[in-house]
């Protein structure tokens, strides 16, 4: 990145530090400074101890949230990809079906909820299709964009050399198209997590929304806090995760 | 970032569309055929299945019963719309500002550029709707949760897009701006400014979509007003065709949002897609 100065490694490390201590500092001083009921806000003592106390609560809430997001997200990234893929080489079906994606895609899918609740009831079903259908168009548009920017004199240069176009498809549109896959797949991940918190918060039957849910009408602020802290460890470390996998398999790009 | 490009038709797509507004209304209506016969399809079928199969108001109500609700409804919804849109703008607005000033902030202080930014990243994972719980407690079930929870989302978004922008300017631009004495605030609002310009619009357009979002869960959890409140209504009355129109009505919100969006982006970053 131009523009910026390099930075020292020891103040890399140490400024986000203190910067987090301070944080930490500030939040733990306002409740005692203001005198303020942990109903309205804990110290972060307070719900570092929940952190750990109720994990055997808030841990499983987090892996039943965890396996209805990963079922979403594998199918969501899948019929991204696979759609992406037909859409590419049928124009007619892409001009049929694009202009209903686009809405869909606009759409909050927020609004969808009423009616899956409705048809498949507050179960896990329910949550599934809320994540796949959010994870499903961020890798559809960026398979697309992605298969749209291949160059064609490498298409051309493979056919010439006698390959079939499936053998085309696997061999060089796709690989030309990773590095834009990947980046679909890793804003799949950000839009699925929202998908599963958005489900639970709507819905509150199991898992680490509905936790947090039903902890916010009983006014366990510090419960609330912690299920939050395990939403965003999660997410976070998701996120890294399929960054390290998209650094991988795109390594000519880096 | 293409998934929040507008131009997801392909090129000849394109091109045959402009070559078909040039030959008239007719030739649009057949350029679009493949569209428009999938949707008179789609229509005749949710007409027809529901009526000949025999199959319940509440699992599926034919189309005509969602068409009817919404046209007898107009203003209901027009209202509802209305509430919650300016409670999405309220938080667009506030969020963005607020998001702005903190960029520049962090941008000028090496301190806090190294401090925060690997928070930021991270931060920018986190669905911001799990604060609603949160900002339940605090702030009630009024509009103030509402506005929060959107501003946060956009807050958040436009933070790390203005800092991705500004710090991605070419440093040859800096130093001509400085060769010709320009002074910094001059350099900001002439070169830096417009510089981030495209990549702070990429966070706007997708953070409208998310303050939407926001603000509808909100709705649907506590509200007593806007559109999410008619989509829970419908579904505790078991009133499908209630939800049903009203998921149209967010729809055409939605999409309308999304055509400003790409509207204004093109306006203020008009040099950047020179094409």
């Amino acid at each position: 990145m131009s523009g910026v100065r390099r930075d020292s490694l020891g103040r890399q490390i140490a400024d986000p530090l203190i910067f987090g201590i301070m944080v930490i500092a500030v939040w733990a001083a306002i409740p005692v400074i203001f005198d303020l009921h942990p109903v309205l806000l804990p110290g972060p003592a307070a719900v570092w101890n929940v952190v750990w106390e109720y994990s055997y609560v808030l841990l499983p809430a987090m892996l039943n949230s965890a396996g209805n997001l990963g079922i979403g997200f594998a199918v969501g990234v899948a019929g991204g990809i696979g759609l992406g893929v037909l859409l590419h080489y049928s124009a007619s079906i892409r001009e049929a079906v694009y202009p209903f994606l686009v809405v869909v895609f606009v759409t909050p899918k927020a609004v969808f909820v009423p009616l899956l609740l409705l048809w498949f009831g507050t179960g896990d079903l329910y949550k599934v299709l809320i994540v796949l259908t959010m994870t499903f168009f961020p890798v559809l548009e960026n398979t697309l964009a992605g298969l749209r920017g291949v160059q064609t004199e490498m298409i051309e240069l493979s056919r010439s050399l006698g390959a079939s176009h499936v053998t085309t498809l696997v061999k060089v549109r796709l690989p030309s198209a990773l590095p834009s896959i990947l980046a679909g797949v890793k804003l799949g991940v950000a839009e699925a997590f929202i998908g599963i918190v958005l489900a639970e918060l709507l819905a509150p039957r199991s898992g680490i929304g509905a936790l947090i849910m039903n902890a916010s009408r009983s006014s366990a602020t510090a419960f609330v806090i912690a299920g939050i802290v395990y939403i965003a460890v999660a997410g976070i470390a998701t996120y890294f995760i399929f960054d390290a996998i998209e650094k991988r398999a795109t390594f000519w790009q880096y | 970032m293409a998934m929040t490009d507008t131009s997801v038709k392909a090129p000849p797509a394109r091109q045959a569309d402009l070559a078909a507004r040039r030959r008239g209304l007719l030739a649009v209506v057949i350029g679009k055929a493949p569209f428009l016969g999938l949707l008179a399809v789609l229509l005749i079928v949710w007409e027809l299945v529901p009526r000949l199969a025999d199959i319940h108001q509440i699992v599926l109500p034919p189309f005509s019963r969602v068409a009817n609700q919404l046209l007898s409804n107009i203003p209901m919804y027009v209202v509802a719309t209305g509430q919650t849109f300016s409670l999405v703008l309220v938080g667009f607005v506030a969020g963005a500002v607020f998001g702005f000033l903190s960029a520049v902030a962090i941008f000028y202080s090496s301190f806090f550029r190294r401090a925060v930014y690997p928070y930021l990243f991270a931060f920018r994972i986190v669905p911001k709707l799990a604060f609603l719980p949160l900002f339940l407690l605090w702030f009630g079930t009024g509009a103030t949760t509402k506005v929060v929870l959107a501003a946060t989302a956009i807050f958040f978004l436009v933070l790390v897009q203005v800092l991705l922008g500004l710090y991605g300017i070419d440093d040859e631009f800096i130093e001509f701006g400085r060769s010709l004495k320009m002074r910094e605030t001059e350099i900001f609002r002439r070169i830096r400014l417009p510089a981030a310009m495209p990549s702070m619009m990429v966070g706007l357009k997708m953070g409208v979509t998310y303050a939407l979002t926001n603000v509808i869960v909100a709705e649907m959890v506590v509200a007593h007003t806007g559109l999410g409140i008619l989509l829970v209504d419908g579904r505790y009355r078991m009133r499908t065709y209630e939800v049903l129109a009203a998921i149209v009505v967010v729809s055409l919100a939605g999409l309308a949002v999304y055509v400003a969006a790409a509207y204004v982006e093109r306006k203020t970053t008009s040099w950047h897609y020179s094409e």
